[in-house]
């Protein structure tokens, strides 16, 4: 019970213009923020774009988040709407696809699992490919997921699955 | 894969894979943060107009930058000379979709490891890949009619891919002047182009002729991002502060902001066909849509050659547009 006092008045503080108190209820939510961005864009170099882009329109709009709300959702949406126009890429970064280094105790086996799943999971729509990432690599529950995305608890229940069958259909054609 | 929790796991494992951990993020973004809110003071306080660059090189910038618009100029009165001279072929729906599948594809191949957004990168010279990869991408839009369904997004791929082209050649020119803020901006500028190129290109690509409902729901998604457009409230007051130098960095991000909300509709209806019993009501969203979109397109090239009386005609696009959106997508989702 003492943590909320003190987070809403750092929360009070950083909407009246102290932007120390804006840095401090933001560091926790950049790693969440910059975990979705890489989840949705795949290229950490967009990731930390987004994240950036998504820190600064915060500070614009922290006016908007209204009292009593959680700032984690509030500012996992602003990332989630950056990666959406991913709106500082470049062209090479556009949809560029990370082919990363192969580790000598990783086998050839499981990059190409990992490459073939992370494709599979660019193929799908946006809202079910955000449903999961915020779910499974983020580990978020549906009810914060779903203030995240304006949708219901039940709608995006039925995204993670609907992804997660997908997923499961398109890893099967591509090995056929 | 057995069950959801291997999948899961394999999920997370291959994710990990392409993003490292990242300990400078904090520091990066509270550097980022702390410039771009002295930015905003300097704007807001002052009323400060960014002060041109007076060394002889940054000066030269400047002249070549002019000069590029006007050349820009000069190829949006070719392409519309064009447009309206040369018979184009008419294609069908498939030999569309596959044309600009084709060509943005291409333009993704052509940018691909070219990175020019500092003095000390290896930028390409004039001519680079993905200029000739543009130039061939408008030539194919100009030497062929669009299906029915495509002429409005059509057009304004087209108007994209000039400005495209002249932001690529701002960039080199800012290069070639060793001048760091043309590049920025140029880049900055060059990103939204790229990116609105390549999203509208692959909803074109991807399209498909929609139910009712789907269609509906499509655009209700997309108008939660114009719901929230950031950027369009500033610019939608004339007298607002963001703006009161049109190539501050709060009024370039607006601008670019309010393009990608904007976009976000465009997709939604390249990406799915109305049905007939929408076709009407689609035919006017589309219409005052590309009408917003030529505005900011006219403010965005503006910021590049600090051009404010074109700067304020794109506003006043836009001003009017938006009102016209919002009624058009009330329309279509309260039918």
């Amino acid at each position: 019970m003492a943590v909320l006092p003190a987070a809403m008045t750092l929360l009070e503080a950083a909407k009246q213009g102290d932007d120390n108190a804006f840095e401090i209820l933001l560091q926790p939510l950049l790693e969440p923020g910059y975990r979705l961005a890489g989840g949705m864009l795949q290229d950490h170099q967009a990731a930390q774009d987004a994240v950036q882009e998504a820190a600064f329109k915060a500070w614009r709009k922290l006016r908007q988040l209204r009292d009593g709300s959680e700032m984690r959702p509030w500012f996992l949406g602003i990332v989630a709407n950056e990666c959406r126009s991913a709106r500082r890429s470049r062209w090479s970064s556009v949809v560029k696809v990370v082919v990363p280094a192969m580790a000598e105790s990783v086998s050839a086996d499981s990059v190409v699992s990992g490459l073939e799943l992370r494709n599979a999971l660019r193929a799908l729509d946006e809202k079910k490919r955000l449903a999961l990432v915020l779910h499974w690599y983020l580990d978020l529950p549906l009810e914060e997921i779903a203030t995240i995305t304006g949708a219901s608890v039940h709608a995006v229940e039925g995204q993670v699955q609907r992804g997660m069958h997908e997923l499961r259909m398109r890893m099967k054609e591509h090995r056929g | 894969m057995d069950n959801e929790r291997t999948l899961k796991i394999q999920l997370r494992q291959a994710l990990d894979e392409v993003l490292p951990p990242a300990p400078w993020l904090e520091a990066a973004v509270r550097d980022d943060l702390r410039k771009r809110r002295t930015s905003r003071s300097a704007d807001r306080g002052l009323g400060l107009r960014m002060a041109w660059p007076r060394s002889g090189m940054q000066i030269a910038a400047g002249l070549l930058i002019v000069v590029l618009a006007a050349a820009a100029v000069a190829a949006l009165i070719d392409f519309r000379y064009r447009s309206t001279h040369v018979a184009p072929a008419a294609i069908d729906v498939p030999a569309y979709e596959a044309m600009v599948s084709r060509h943005i594809d291409q333009l993704v191949t052509a940018g691909n490891g070219v990175d020019c957004t500092t003095l000390q990168s290896r930028c390409p010279t004039p001519g680079w890949p993905v200029v000739t990869a543009e130039k061939q991408f408008l030539a194919d839009l100009n030497g062929s009619e669009p299906p029915a369904r495509f002429a409005v997004i059509d057009a304004q791929m087209r108007r994209h891919v000039v400005v495209a082209i002249a932001d690529l050649n701002a960039v080199v020119a800012a290069y070639t002047a060793q001048d760091q803020t043309g590049l920025d901006r140029a880049n900055y500028l060059l990103g939204s182009q790229g990116n609105w190129i390549v999203t509208i290109g692959h909803a074109i690509a991807q399209s498909h002729e929609g139910s009712g409902a789907a269609y509906v729901e499509s655009v209700r998604t997309a108008n939660q991002n114009l719901a929230l457009c950031t950027g369009c409230q500033p610019l939608e007051l004339t007298g607002s502060v963001d703006c009161t130098g049109i190539q501050a960095v709060l009024c370039e991000a607006d601008v670019v902001y309010a393009k990608s909300d904007v976009e976000s509709v465009e997709a939604a209806l390249a990406s799915v066909g109305a049905p007939n019993s929408l076709a009407a009501q689609d035919a006017l969203l589309q219409r005052d849509l590309a009408r917003a979109d030529s505005g900011l397109l006219e403010m965005s090239n503006a910021q590049l050659t600090d051009d404010q009386a074109a700067f304020e005609a794109g506003r006043l696009l836009l001003q009017q547009a938006l009102p016209a959106i919002n009624a058009d997508i009330a329309g279509i989702l309260g039918g």
